[in-house]
């Protein structure tokens, strides 16, 4: 099972210094995003990725270690994104 | 038709012949406003004066009122359709027919003019089988049912034909999920298999739409049976809208409708439908078309209405209510729970109703 | 009187407004406090507001009033002697409910050196008592309700009407300014006890004069705090200003592109303060070195 972000391209981003606010338009929603989850979003949007291939780039870009705590993290987060409407499944 | 008050002849006329606005001088604009406004068509005059030109020759006080009623309606129609999507995305995988109805349906089938079309809440038409699946499912993907009190709740379930509102908990709009029609206690009956039979794919979306018209009996039921009228001019402009979009589309639309019409025993419905878009908006329906609908209403029947109706469609001046309108009104009103529900229970819920009227008032109102 | 027939017009900043009422008690209040306004005669008018009395149904001694707009009562009545309160407050939900061509930002607005400060409101901010005593020595009054922005111009629109202080405020208020028009207070409102300001006459002669934003501050009262200015994260000001304002998400990225603009544009506070006195100096001294 795969994610990506189709519609990144159409969002409105508003960069503060790594911290972002982001407009989307089909929802009408904005966001509060830190660096990593952006980096989430702009990865999801090249091609689709699972869950593991999204722990490992974003545990080497941050310098964390993908341990149990780190990838629950993700999966909240990406279970978060997927009810936004910000991502969705490969179908 | 002549309409009984200047002030309908300002909105009518602005309406059907936008050029005359043109002319208009400031205390007519400042009428027509109040008047489309109470009405919800502050959205079409906005897109009517933007198609004629004439957006840079109205007054600015003008333009910002239409100005912010586009902006309003926009943001209305992304939030249904962002609904839709929500609600096909917690639905996926079941499988279901879901069908978009009122304003969602109209802006996904391109209708005219439905970017100006104030439209606040969802309404689907589902399976009856599915309808607690889908509850349930909804549920799971954080959808609540609106607060509500265990009266209503009985009267949604039991005597209507939804189950209570459901809002998203991060959201705002009010999703209403039908299994039929028409209320489950009222002497009409749809067959809703017909409807899911003949209901149309969309093109990028799970969602299916009512058939032409499927959709425009649809906009009838709701004008002529569920509601009260009052105010209800916009829903008039509806159904003569859909008409002459789909007649447009398809020459066989006239008879196939009047032919659906019968199929579905809409027959008394529809006529009042063709009569009253008729008579308002001059809706081009070919001549004879009504002969052939099985069952019209009675002469008497008919010239009541004739009287009823459209005072109570047309909004009522904002400085100058007539009683006579009111009276119409309440008329109408009765009729149409009557309608809904025998007088056994009418009688009760009205009671109720009447201890909480201003309520509803004023949430309509901050619409 | 005007009051009865024509009704009262006057020009609140950019919308012309229309009061009706047959409410004696109340005529005599709008004719002190209404008392700088603009005449409007001979233009659109955006807002037909009146206000009626009628018997309470649960003590029909006792009078009630109800707040109309274009004929529509859209929330309960109220006492009589709350007459002036439902008048400010049906208008501010008229505006709140109506208005989409602007950015309604829920804030208080002052001017000073043709720049506009912002003290966006929420709980415990006093933006209220702040913006009355800012506007009586120094600032020109904006608005202590709305921040009107043209989000295409990217400026704001003045809007001074009443003020209306609350409970302690009231008192501390007149000590403050003594030279300050206050009308009754109201007791047992939904709000406390109300009292609402006359808007300085200066303010309201240049109401047609639009500014651009300079500073967005966030004010706290805190009994006895000292007064502290402290920059904020960008971010964390674009949300809380977003969050802020009325109809942000009805203008969609309009909204978001003009709640850039003033983040990105503006310098970026919050506010602490208790006194005064403290606090004017603390904000003259900012915008006098900006």
């Amino acid at each position: 099972m795969r994610w990506l972000s189709d519609n990144f391209h159409a969002l409105l981003v508003a960069d503060w210094d790594g911290e972002y606010t982001v407009f989307q338009p089909d929802s009408g929603k904005t966001h509060f995003l830190n660096h990593m989850s952006m980096q989430m979003l702009s990865f999801l949007s090249r091609h689709p990725v699972s869950t593991m291939e999204i722990c490992n780039y974003l545990s080497r870009q941050s310098g964390q270690e993908s341990d149990k705590n780190f990838q629950d993290n993700i999966g909240k987060i990406l279970y978060h994104f997927d009810t936004l409407g910000l991502i969705k499944k490969e179908s | 038709m002549n309409p009984d008050y200047r002030h309908h002849q300002i909105l009518l006329e602005a309406l059907k012949n936008p050029e005359c606005l043109a002319h208009y001088k400031d205390a007519e604009w400042e009428l027509l406003i109040r008047l489309a406004r109470r009405v919800k068509l502050l959205g079409r005059l906005a897109l009517l004066v933007k198609e004629h030109g004439l957006w840079e020759s109205v007054p600015l006080r003008v333009t910002s009122q239409l100005a912010s009623a586009l902006v309003q309606a926009g943001r209305l129609r992304q939030s249904t359709l962002w609904e839709l999507n929500r609600i096909s995305w917690a639905l996926e995988g079941f499988d279901t027919t879901i069908v978009a109805l009122k304003g969602a349906a109209y802006a996904l089938a391109g209708l005219p003019y439905s970017e100006g079309r104030l439209s606040v809440d969802l309404d689907l038409l589902v399976p009856e089988s599915d309808l607690a699946d889908i509850e349930s499912l909804l549920k799971i993907k954080g959808w609540r049912n609106r607060p509500i009190s265990m009266y209503d709740e009985h009267y949604y379930r039991v005597w209507s034909h939804e189950i209570p509102p459901l809002v998203h908990a991060e959201r705002e709009t009010e999703v209403d999920i039908h299994h039929t029609l028409a209320p489950l206690t009222s002497r009409l009956k749809i067959d809703t298999g017909l409807l899911f039979a003949d209901a149309l794919a969309t093109p990028r979306t799970k969602v299916k739409l009512l058939c032409p018209v499927d959709m425009t009996l649809h906009c009838a039921v709701n004008l002529f049976q569920n509601n009260e009228l009052a105010d209800d001019l916009r829903d008039l402009l509806d159904l003569h809208d859909l008409m002459v979009f789909f007649s447009h589309q398809d020459a066989g639309f006239w008879i196939h409708l009047i032919d659906r019409a019968n199929q579905l025993k809409l027959g008394r419905i529809l006529y009042y439908g063709l009569y009253f878009s008729q008579l308002i908006f001059r809706t081009p329906v070919p001549e004879g078309t009504t002969g052939r609908l099985y069952a019209k209403p009675g002469s008497m029947e008919r010239r009541i209405m004739h009287w009823l109706v459209p005072p109570a469609l047309f909004p009522q001046h904002p400085d100058k209510p007539r009683k006579r309108v009111a009276l119409a009104r309440w008329i109408l009103y009765l009729r149409s729970h009557l309608i809904r529900m025998p007088l056994y229970i009418l009688l009760p819920h009205l009671a109720y109703k009447a201890a909480r009227a201003v309520k509803a008032k004023s949430k309509a109102m901050m619409r | 009187m005007l009051l009865h027939n024509q009704g009262l017009k006057v020009a609140m900043g950019p919308f012309n407004v229309r009061i009706q009422t047959r409410h004696q008690p109340l005529i005599k209040q709008l004719y002190m406090l209404y008392s700088h306004y603009r005449l409007v005669q001979d233009e659109i008018i955006e807002f037909h507001v009146r206000i009626n009395t009628e018997r309470s149904i649960k003590n029909p001694l006792r009078l009630n009033v109800r707040f109309l707009i274009d004929g529509q009562s859209p929330f309960e009545s109220f006492p009589e002697e709350q007459a002036l309160a439902v008048l400010e407050w049906g208008i501010n939900l008229a505006i709140a409910v109506r208005v989409n061509h602007l950015l309604l930002l829920h804030s208080a607005v002052v001017e000073k050196k043709g720049a506009v400060a912002l003290f966006p409101a929420w709980p415990g901010s006093g933006k209220t008592t702040l913006c009355t005593a800012l506007c009586h020595r120094g600032f020109r009054l904006f608005s202590d309700e709305f921040g009107l922005m043209d989000y295409q111009r990217g400026v704001f629109y003045p809007i001074p009407r009443l003020m209306p202080l609350k409970n302690e405020s009231i008192a501390v208020i007149r000590k403050h300014l003594p030279q300050a028009v206050i009308g009754q207070p109201i007791p047992n409102t939904h709000k406390g006890t109300v009292a609402h300001v006359r808007p300085p006459k200066e303010s309201m002669q240049l109401s047609g004069n639009a500014a651009k934003a300079r500073w967005i501050i966030f004010p706290k009262w805190i009994a006895q705090a000292e007064t502290r200015l402290e920059p904020i994260a960008d971010a964390e000001a674009f949300m809380l200003l977003a969050s802020n304002a009325f109809n942000y998400e009805v203008l969609g990225a309009s909204g978001f592109r003009a709640v850039e603009q003033l983040v990105a544009s503006c310098d970026c506070y919050t506010l602490t303060y208790s006194d005064l006195d403290e606090v004017t100096t603390a904000l003259h001294h900012l915008v006098d070195e900006s």
